[in-house]
């Protein structure tokens, strides 16, 4: 994914001489080429998250079109409040480009393991979030942010996530994405781990279409009224995220007002630290994010 | 040299127009207004053209800025009558959104950051104008001031002057900044032109602010002292918090007239 988001950026900053990129010392070796090419349109603003949220704000407001760049939890809890007060209230078009979502960073310790980073960049009033499952869906909703006149998050794996996604057409920013279809059950979900949420659609719909599954890779605003249609007739509706219920949360808060009443079962990170170092499946195996334990609980439900 | 004897005048004005303010809202900070004042009439009414740009880092200081905004023409009547009422757009900090306040500050430390990105921007776009900002002692404890003096210095922002209202308070203590440890820690960042003045003279100020020989960021260091200009309220925390009653304010108003 961030080597879908690096190629992207070269592009826009080849086109738009506004186009500006701050760092806080991270991007080694993925933005050499940038820092080569565009020596006064990169700034290494050094281990200063809150600095780059503000610089990236007063860029913003003298009508620059700023990427800022780091690891998830530096830039987007560290510099909270900048962001914020500075970049939100004002609703200038920042953004905001963390990597290393959820585990993919396992192995380098809690400090690096953003869990939470969904609710609170949606926290953030004119925050729009943008939660892609594979490098396909960075490009495209890459591409489309240039027209969103808000600031915006966007989430990055950096684990070499695979192409899932077979064609570019029906990705669109703001709008649901229908993976599958199916009559009995509903899999929403959101990220990386949209991938085992397509992969457990697939096997169970090998016979026949049972599993309508549906990705949020645009988290805020959140598209409720598609959750509310898709629920409607289901028999049991799932989440599948890398997040601790953000996901899960909101899409509870659909069900609220759908016609139907079905069952529900959330697969999520739970509300604690790993305390290990590890792989990013073996976390989310962990925690029952997997294919073989989803499949495992809906045939307990569906019996 | 540019006539300044009328600023004196304006700004015993805008005291005693501040003192009511403060007593009919019920608005804190009239010390804090006070101190910094006159490096804010002087940047809006003699400084500042029509490229450059300023920000509030400490947003506290709201109405003085409020004041001299309208002094100047900027923040018309029908806004600025506003303040101290329920859905007024003038807040005890500013809001985002009026002319003449380029961000909503109020929480320190946002302020000098801010300056840099739009400087930096001005630069990248080989813009030419100023951008002021403002910032109290205090602030200058915060990380993300320190962070951005050192990336101003690095980055050799000339087009930024950075003003600090040195009033030897912050909210519950003596500042842990007092002016030797200021330009101790913008010198060790990198800063090499820092003046220190007298935040009571305007020629001055002015002077400081004004200068055309540029080198680097600027930083300005205005000796002050909280609620400068009246006598009997100056040096005293409660100014950071309490508004005067009438009785106070009338006293004040009275010590101010006779000089």
């Amino acid at each position: 994914m961030r080597n879908a988001f690096v190629k992207e950026l070269i592009e826009q900053m080849n086109v738009d001489k506004n186009a500006v990129l701050l760092t806080a010392d991270v991007g080694w070796n993925s933005f050499d080429h940038i820092r080569e090419k565009y020596p006064d349109r990169f700034v290494n603003m050094g281990l200063s998250e809150q600095s780059m949220a503000g610089v990236a704000a007063g860029m913003a407001k003298m009508g620059k079109n700023v990427f800022m760049y780091s690891i998830i939890p530096f830039m987007l809890y560290r510099a909270f409040e900048q962001i914020r007060d500075d970049i939100c209230y004002p609703d200038l078009p920042v953004r905001l480009v963390g990597t290393g979502a959820s585990f993919s960073y396992g192995e380098a310790g809690s400090t690096h393991q953003p869990f939470e980073d969904l609710r609170i960049a949606s926290a953030l009033p004119n925050m729009v979030v943008l939660s892609p499952s594979d490098p396909r869906e960075v490009e495209v909703l890459f591409k489309r942010m240039k027209d969103v006149k808000h600031p915006v998050y966007m989430r990055l794996g950096r684990t070499g996530e695979p192409i899932i996604h077979n064609n570019h057409d029906n990705i669109v920013l703001g709008k649901t994405l229908k993976l599958t279809e199916g009559k009995d059950i509903l899999i929403v979900s959101t990220g990386f781990v949209t991938k085992v949420a397509l992969e457990v659609a697939k096997i169970l719909n090998a016979k026949d279409n049972v599993v309508e599954a549906i990705e949020m890779h645009t988290f805020m605003p959140f598209d409720y009224e598609s959750i509310i249609d898709a629920a409607e007739g289901k028999k049991l509706v799932i989440t599948v995220e890398d997040n601790n219920g953000a996901l899960e949360e909101k899409v509870a808060n659909a069900l609220l007002k759908a016609k139907t009443r079905s069952r529900f079962i959330s697969f999520k990170i739970p509300d604690q630290f790993t305390h290990i170092a590890a792989k990013q499946n073996y976390i989310l195996r962990s925690y029952g994010i997997s294919v073989d334990n989803i499949i495992k609980q809906i045939r307990t439900v569906m019996i | 040299m540019t006539n300044l004897q009328d600023m004196y005048d304006i700004a015993t004005r805008l005291r005693k127009e501040l003192i009511t303010k403060h007593m009919e809202t019920g608005m804190a900070h009239i010390g804090s207004d006070l101190s910094c004042l006159n490096v804010l009439l002087t940047l809006y009414a003699k400084v500042m053209g029509e490229n450059d740009k300023f920000i509030l880092s400490k947003g506290h200081a709201a109405l003085a800025l409020y004041s001299v905004l309208h002094y100047v023409g900027i923040l018309k009547d029908d806004i600025y009558s506003t303040l101290g009422q329920d859905g007024s757009l003038l807040g005890e900090h500013p809001l985002y959104g009026i002319d003449g306040l380029e961000f909503a500050t109020g929480s320190l430390g946002h302020g000098l950051p801010l300056a840099a990105g739009m400087a930096l921007a001005k630069k990248m776009s080989s813009e030419g104008g100023f951008i002021y900002v403002l910032l109290s002692d205090g602030e200058c404890q915060e990380g993300s001031t320190l962070e951005a003096m050192n990336f101003i210095a690095r980055e050799r922002l000339d087009n930024l002057i950075c003003a600090i209202d040195s009033n030897l308070w912050q909210a519950y203590d003596r500042t842990l900044f007092q002016i030797d440890k200021v330009r101790g820690v913008f010198g060790a960042a990198g800063w090499e032109d820092i003046r220190v003045i007298d935040g009571r003279k305007f020629e001055d100020i002015y002077n400081a602010l004004a200068d055309g020989n540029r080198n680097g960021p600027r930083l300005v260091i205005s000796k002050s002292i909280m609620a400068l200009g009246v006598k009997s309220m100056e040096d005293q925390l409660e100014w950071h918090y309490r508004p005067p009653t009438r009785e106070q304010a009338e006293r004040f108003i009275r010590e101010i007239e006779e000089g």
